[in-house]
């Protein structure tokens, strides 16, 4: 197993026997995994686990206290903060539970602002901004609403588009339905895998809830730190 | 079926008595029914007609000849080993099965949560292909029993990562049944 894979194209992320404490408190006890280019990955386990803090190392927003993370070949726990905000501008998108919206934007201000600050002229952006909202299913009549007058679901069907505008290579989600209902947690799921495949965009996607791993081609568990087998 | 599994599982922690195994099985299982003793012995005779269990010698053979001592035989713990290795078909009964596996591999001295933890993958297997299933059709009447057989699946899937947490308690508590 050793060295397979760093340099192989299917896969896209990889960890190296990655750990991090805050003081006492072992987040991560040394976690190795790979994660394939197109694949989605859900990270499973109870809270507390370290789901959160390995989604973060893997993105490049965490610095391990050891280890090392690979995007594409090349290392990334180990990049500086210009390095780091390149990364996440233009290769990584990211969805959270309680995504925060601008909320005295609109809702096609919020997805053009990343296009806007990537240099992208603004008629493009709004153009592609108004293209991602169809395509996440926010009618045309909602593209001018304030953030803050959307609903739950509109609210997360808004970050997806966010998150995918600039068409990233990952998409990194913590508990992405975690604060909507059943149904609404279904549709915006579907809607998001189909997308997600759609693009080839990798996910990674933290959940505690099966019904939504269900969504992934694969699941890890992680308990106390480390990734069960 | 049970009933062999659960005599298998107490023998593999050594050799014991036919009414003992009663005992143990009321303890652990019998909540609401303990098991007949007839069950336990016909149970006890099926196993040693297969093989899987064997009389012994037994030091205390004077107390009487109905107290016959039974042990595990290699075949035996074959057998219960790869019922402890097989995870689940998902079913509506499962709970009970999974409980008595839980039970049993504790009281054999083996990892649990490595049964949970394979049982955990192969329901959100389940529940993956169900999923895709409902993402895939049109007809509502379909929808609508997925949802439910996953939301079942889903619940015992709760179970397990509880029961997980809860390991060591267990562990303890079966401790003291053995002693
Ligand atoms: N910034 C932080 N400072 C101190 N402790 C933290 C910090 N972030 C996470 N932790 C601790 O690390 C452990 C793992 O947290 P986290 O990765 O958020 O788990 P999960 O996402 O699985 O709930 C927890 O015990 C948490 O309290
Ligand atoms: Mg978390």
């Amino acid at each position: 197993m050793q060295n397979k894979g760093i340099n192989s194209s299917d896969v896209i992320i990889k960890a190296d026997d990655i750990k991090k404490s805050y003081g006492e408190t072992h987040a991560m006890r040394g976690i190795s995994l790979e994660i394939k280019r197109g694949e989605v990955l859900a990270i499973m386990g109870p809270s507390g686990s370290g789901k959160s803090t390995l989604l973060h190392t893997l993105a490049g927003i965490i610095k391990p206290d050891s280890g090392k993370v690979y995007f594409s070949g090349s290392r990334i726990d180990n990049l500086n903060d210009h390095g780091r905000t390149m990364l996440r501008r233009t290769k990584f998108g990211f969805v959270f539970q309680f995504s925060q919206l601008v909320p005295e934007l609109t809702a096609i201000d919020n997805v053009a602002v990343p296009l806007l600050l990537n240099g992208i002229p603004r008629g493009e952006a709004y153009h592609r901004a108004e293209q991602w909202l169809n395509k996440v299913g926010i009618a045309d009549a909602k593209l001018n609403h304030l953030a803050n007058q959307l609903s739950g679901g509109q609210i997360q069907r808004v970050a997806i588009a966010r998150a995918m505008v600039i068409n990233p290579e990952v998409l990194f989600a913590d508990a992405p339905t975690g604060s909507l209902d059943s149904l609404n947690s279904e549709l915006v799921m579907k809607m998001f895998i189909k997308t997600a495949k759609e693009n080839g965009t990798t996910v990674v996607m933290v959940t505690h809830e099966p019904t939504i791993a269900a969504y992934a081609d694969r699941e890890i568990i992680v308990r106390d730190g480390r990734v069960e087998a | 079926m049970h009933a062999q599994n659960c005599l298998l599982g107490f023998l593999s922690q050594g050799p014991n008595y036919g009414y003992e195994l009663k005992k143990m099985y009321d303890s652990l299982f019998g909540r609401d029914k303990p098991i007949l003793p007839g069950q336990i012995y016909s149970t006890l005779s099926r196993l040693e007609r297969d093989g899987k269990v064997e009389e012994v010698e037994d030091a205390e053979k004077s107390a009487g000849p109905s107290r016959v001592k039974y042990q595990i035989t290699g075949k035996g713990s074959e057998y219960f080993q790869k019922w402890l290795d097989e995870p689940e078909k998902v079913n509506p009964h499962l709970q009970t099965t999974m409980y008595f596996k839980v039970v049993l591999a504790l009281m054999s001295n083996q990892d649990a949560t490595k049964f949970l933890d394979s049982q955990r993958h192969s329901h959100i297997a389940e529940m993956r292909q169900l999923t895709k299933v409902r993402n895939e059709t049109d007809d509502l009447a379909t929808t609508l029993l997925i949802d439910n057989t996953i939301f079942h699946i889903e619940a015992d899937l709760r179970w397990m990562e509880l029961a997980h947490s809860r390991i060591n308690q267990l562990r303890e508590e079966l401790c003291k049944t053995k002693a």
